[in-house]
């Protein structure tokens, strides 16, 4: 085997060997191939952005700082197979492969971000990302078992790019799980995203321990590499709550190894959420349904506050929360608010702790 | 239009090889050429620029294939595929070192 050791380099290089490939009956079979796209080597090194144009006019232009001059006459041509080729036709083809040897040659001299790889070894503390280069919405490891499928998501597919995580921490639970897409009896308008997927938060509320497993797109893990949040901002909602907290696998569920190491004093929650409250005030003028919905809300929230009472004993700090939730006045359904609900009693959780 | 920024226009050089392998002999000999050393360092490896063009009525296949290795740059070489195609078809042959180039060898060409 030699041709593994070839480096095949271009513009949108699949394409190209994918047609010769058709062209000879003994490759039929053939699916590998060791190329090296163009723009995927630049977006690695960050040259580009994803979003950015990919051709190679464009990544002369961004990695060389040159134009080149790409004649669509001579391009899109019923000449190239009538021989001898004409000299402006040899031309085009010769400067479009060197070309593409120039951006690559250029573009190795910047060194490759630092990113999360099909074969980064399980175990590896990583971020879990709302989109490439966005927020962190989880923190997690990456599974030392990588199986075909996990609860109906592929996970080996051919293009080799998703990874099973372990999940240990969740920022943004209502941040969606573009993989795990809902089944359609579930697809109601009140449940899904705007991906038609789980939330983070569905899947632990579902999950039967502290940590559960997703699959998710590579491109969506960075690393994680302090393996110490060492200042979370876990959002919820319009509410930040700052602290500091160490992944600790011992501790019962996630949220708790967050509440386990909380630094700052109990009353430091009291002001930032009074801060809070003085912030929001300007909301508090509501058009009517807006209103009626706060009322729905104010009786959900009554019945469930004296539940979450009886069973915690600690009406004394559900209060504030019931007060904040009611300053929030944007939950627009039962389900929205029930979500809330959960997320209050993590968030009793937390102060239950800072009093003991 | 990037011009009008001021870009300066990416031009061949004027030293710079386009070297046509008509034959199935020249591509034969250039590829096994080019792959040499390979098969005398085991941990060594080739980076080439590759690209393809094909008339627009072309449905499938493509009319020319360009390389240019990177250990060579200041060559390019142009093979008319199509053309090729027609007459290794003829006479059953196969372009084993630009296969061999182009893609992992086929089990049933690893002997």
């Amino acid at each position: 085997m030699i041709s593994d050791r070839v480096f095949k380099i271009g513009s949108a290089v699949k394409g190209d060997l994918t047609r010769i490939k058709k062209q000879f009956d003994q490759l039929a079979n053939q699916t590998s191939f060791t190329v090296i796209d163009l723009k995927d080597y630049v977006l690695r090194r960050g040259i580009l952005q994803r979003k950015e144009s990919g051709s190679l006019e464009a990544l002369v232009g961004k990695v060389l700082g040159m134009y080149l001059s790409k004649d669509d006459v001579l391009r899109k041509n019923d000449e190239w197979e009538e021989l001898p080729l004409k000299p402006e036709l040899l031309h085009y083809a010769a400067l479009d492969v060197l070309t593409s040897q120039l951006v690559f040659e250029e573009a190795t001299k910047v060194a490759p971000l630092d990113q999360v790889e099909i074969d980064t070894p399980g175990g590896t503390q990583v971020s879990l990302l709302t989109q490439e280069g966005g927020s962190i919405i989880a923190y997690g490891r990456i599974a030392s078992l990588q199986p075909n499928s996990l609860g109906g998501v592929r996970v080996n597919v051919p293009t080799r790019s998703r990874l099973v995580v372990d999940i240990d921490v969740v920022v943004v639970p209502s941040a969606a799980v573009i993989l795990h897409i809902l089944p359609q009896s579930m697809s109601t308008s009140s449940q899904k995203t705007k991906a038609g997927a789980y939330t983070l938060g569905q899947l632990l509320a579902a999950s039967s321990g502290p940590t559960f497993q997703i699959v998710t797109p590579v491109t969506l893990l960075a690393f994680n590499h302090h393996n110490v949040v060492s200042i979370s901002e876990y959002v919820f909602d319009h509410k930040i709550y700052i602290f500091s907290h160490q992944n600790s696998p011992s501790l019962s569920s996630p949220l708790m190894q967050a509440a386990g190491q909380v630094q700052l004093p109990s009353n430091n929650l009291v002001d930032i959420a009074s801060q809070e409250l003085s912030s929001d005030s300007e909301e508090s003028s509501l058009d009517e349904g807006e209103a009626d919905d706060n009322i729905v809300e104010m009786k959900m929230l009554e019945a469930h506050t004296e539940s979450t009472t009886r069973q915690k004993g600690i009406f004394y700090v559900i209060l504030p929360a019931i007060f904040y939730l009611i300053i929030l006045g944007k939950v627009k359904d039962a389900n929205r608010m029930l979500f809330k609900m959960s997320q209050l009693q993590h968030l009793l959780t937390h102060v239950q702790f800072f009093m003991k | 239009m990037a011009a009008a920024y001021g870009l300066k226009p990416l031009d061949l050089p004027l030293d710079f090889k386009i070297i046509w392998l008509g034959t199935s002999e020249l591509v034969e000999n250039t590829f096994s050429s080019l792959m040499a050393p390979l098969d005398l360092d085991k941990s060594m490896s080739l980076t080439a620029s590759i690209d393809a063009e094909w008339k627009m009525s072309r449905k499938s296949g493509v009319s020319i294939f360009q390389v240019a290795p990177h250990s060579q740059s200041d060559t390019v070489f142009i093979i008319p595929v199509r053309f090729l195609f027609f007459c290794l078809s003829e006479f059953k042959l196969i372009y084993l070192s630009f296969l061999n180039f182009t893609f992992y060898l086929h089990p049933c060409f690893d002997s």
